[in-house]
């Protein structure tokens, strides 16, 4: 039964009460017998009694209204628990479509990260350069820090033609599309020195500017401008000189008297377009002594920033490179990876980062 | 075609802000993204299409405050652009805002400067 129902027979029974004891009231006062007769009686002598008769039906009416107001109420309420179980169900289904969708998500990212750690084995044989060049030059070291797990900066070490070459080499991008640039870069700097013998450091970064726009098929208005900065070296230790060429990547020399020189490099980076469209890569020759210092870096160290917004800076590099140059290998290589990190602390890395350090 | 487009800036992205009205080219911010062209593609649209009618004069303004090397080749696209709009006889400008604390990026708009042969002007904030 529903609520206006239930309260108005509540109503109405509570509004009986009024007419029967008028009536008996009435019987007492004006000291008649209980009858049915004398009921009837004093019914119809008092009119006041016909509106006291009304009582239970208009107690009924009201009493209905209210229980409509309730009926309501109850309605209301049904309908929220109705609504709040749709949810709690519709939440379930989105709870479990969610945990699904995390597991594909691991799922892919381990399969990702097996992928890239697997690259990583194949980009550390490239890398692994440094450790002939450390051995052939003691007091040399490199640092390196990738960005992700495989990186777009390298270091080439390669003997050949009676020279040592080096090459510092900082790819566009960083991750995978960098380590695809490097693998690039690699094999021309291979191929390049062993095909032509006799080619300066300068033809040579001309060479592999060409080349890259050859195998990415660029062209001004095409999409890949991809390419990478580089500084080359070419030792010749027979006359003591090193023979550089940058693009975009310079050099910091130190004499082995503490004297700090900056060499330049060109300003176009490899790839991609240049400006000027019969650029032509020039060289540096710079004599050494025994015991002199120079170091090749890439920008992911000058601009890292700290958590005050702030680069580490070229200032802040040369400064700790005129410091620390006379100091063994290894102590130079903990030294500046520790000055890198106490710069960054917790704020994430923007590039990927190296530091060779040469020892003549 | 939208006259004006606004992108806000993200962690790894610049603000841009193309105004065909004022001739107005404005990248602000982080220039990080991990899909570079990508991010630029819709700066090559708008460009292709103001080049179509541009205005007499046309301003670049770069407040970078961190540029990776392959948004850098983006830029050059978008700086010899302007180069273009010179050689139609027409008036273009670079100007390369930075902080004056900020010796990387200094650096490297004298860089730019140096190898652009259109105006481009330093102003350090």
């Amino acid at each position: 039964m529903n609520y206006r129902t239930r309260y108005f027979i509540y109503g109405a029974i509570f509004g009986c009460f009024f007419p029967v004891i008028s009536s008996i009231v009435d019987l007492l006062v004006q000291g008649l017998p209980f009858g049915i007769d004398s009921i009837l009686q004093v019914q119809r002598t008092q009119p006041l009694h016909w509106v006291i008769d009304s009582a239970p039906l208009f107690l009924g009416v009201f009493a209905m209204l209210a229980g409509i107001k309730q009926d309501e109420v109850m309605q209301m309420n049904q309908n929220l628990e109705k609504k709040v179980q749709e949810r709690t169900l519709d939440l379930h289904e989105k709870n479990s479509e969610l945990s699904l969708a995390q597991k594909d998500l691991s799922k892919s990212l381990e399969k990702i990260s097996q992928s890239i750690d697997y690259a990583q084995r194949i980009q550390m044989a490239l890398i692994s350069n440094a450790e002939q060049m450390k051995s052939d030059f003691p007091g040399s070291f490199f640092l390196f820090r990738p960005r992700d797990v495989v990186s777009g900066d390298f270091l080439w070490y390669h003997r050949s033609n009676g020279y040592v070459y080096l090459a510092a080499v900082d790819c566009t991008g960083h991750g995978v599309p960098g380590a695809f640039m490097s693998l690039i870069g690699y094999c021309l700097l291979n191929k390049i020195t062993s095909e032509h013998k006799h080619a300066g450091t300068a033809e040579i970064l001309d060479t592999i500017h060409i080349e890259i726009q050859k195998i990415l098929n660029q062209k001004r208005d095409s999409e890949v401008h991809d390419g990478m900065e580089m500084a080359l070296c070419r030792i010749d230790t027979k006359n003591k000189t090193v023979d550089f060429s940058g693009a975009g990547m310079g050099l910091c020399y130190i004499g082995v008297n503490g004297e700090m020189r900056e060499v330049k490099a060109d300003f176009f980076s490899l790839g991609g377009f240049h400006f000027k469209p019969n650029f032509k890569y020039s060289t540096q020759t710079i004599p050494y002594n025994t015991g002199d210092r120079f170091y090749m870096f890439s920008d992911g160290i000058t601009d890292q920033f700290n958590d005050k917004d702030e680069k580490f800076g070229l200032t802040r590099l040369r400064k700790n490179m005129a410091l620390h140059s006379n100091k063994p290998a290894a102590d130079q290589e903990k030294i500046f990876a520790s000055e890198i990190d106490n710069w960054k602390k917790s704020t994430r890395q923007l590039d990927d980062m190296m530091l060779a350090g040469i020892a003549l | 075609m939208a006259e004006v487009i606004n992108i806000p800036a993200t962690e790894d992205t610049p603000a841009i802000r193309l105004d065909a009205g004022k001739g107005q080219i404005e990248i602000s911010g982080k220039a990080l993204p991990e899909d570079s062209l990508a991010f630029f593609k819709p700066v090559y649209e708008w460009l292709n299409e103001y080049y179509q009618s541009p205005l007499n004069s046309t301003e670049l303004h770069l407040r970078l405050d961190y540029i990776n090397s392959a948004s850098t080749r983006h830029l050059f696209n978008i700086i010899s652009g302007m180069q273009d709009l010179i050689d139609k006889q027409m008036n273009a400008k670079v100007i390369w805002h930075c902080k004056s604390s900020d010796e990387m990026m200094k650096t490297k708009g004298e860089e730019l400067q140096s190898i652009v042969d259109i105006p481009f002007e330093i102003k350090e904030v």
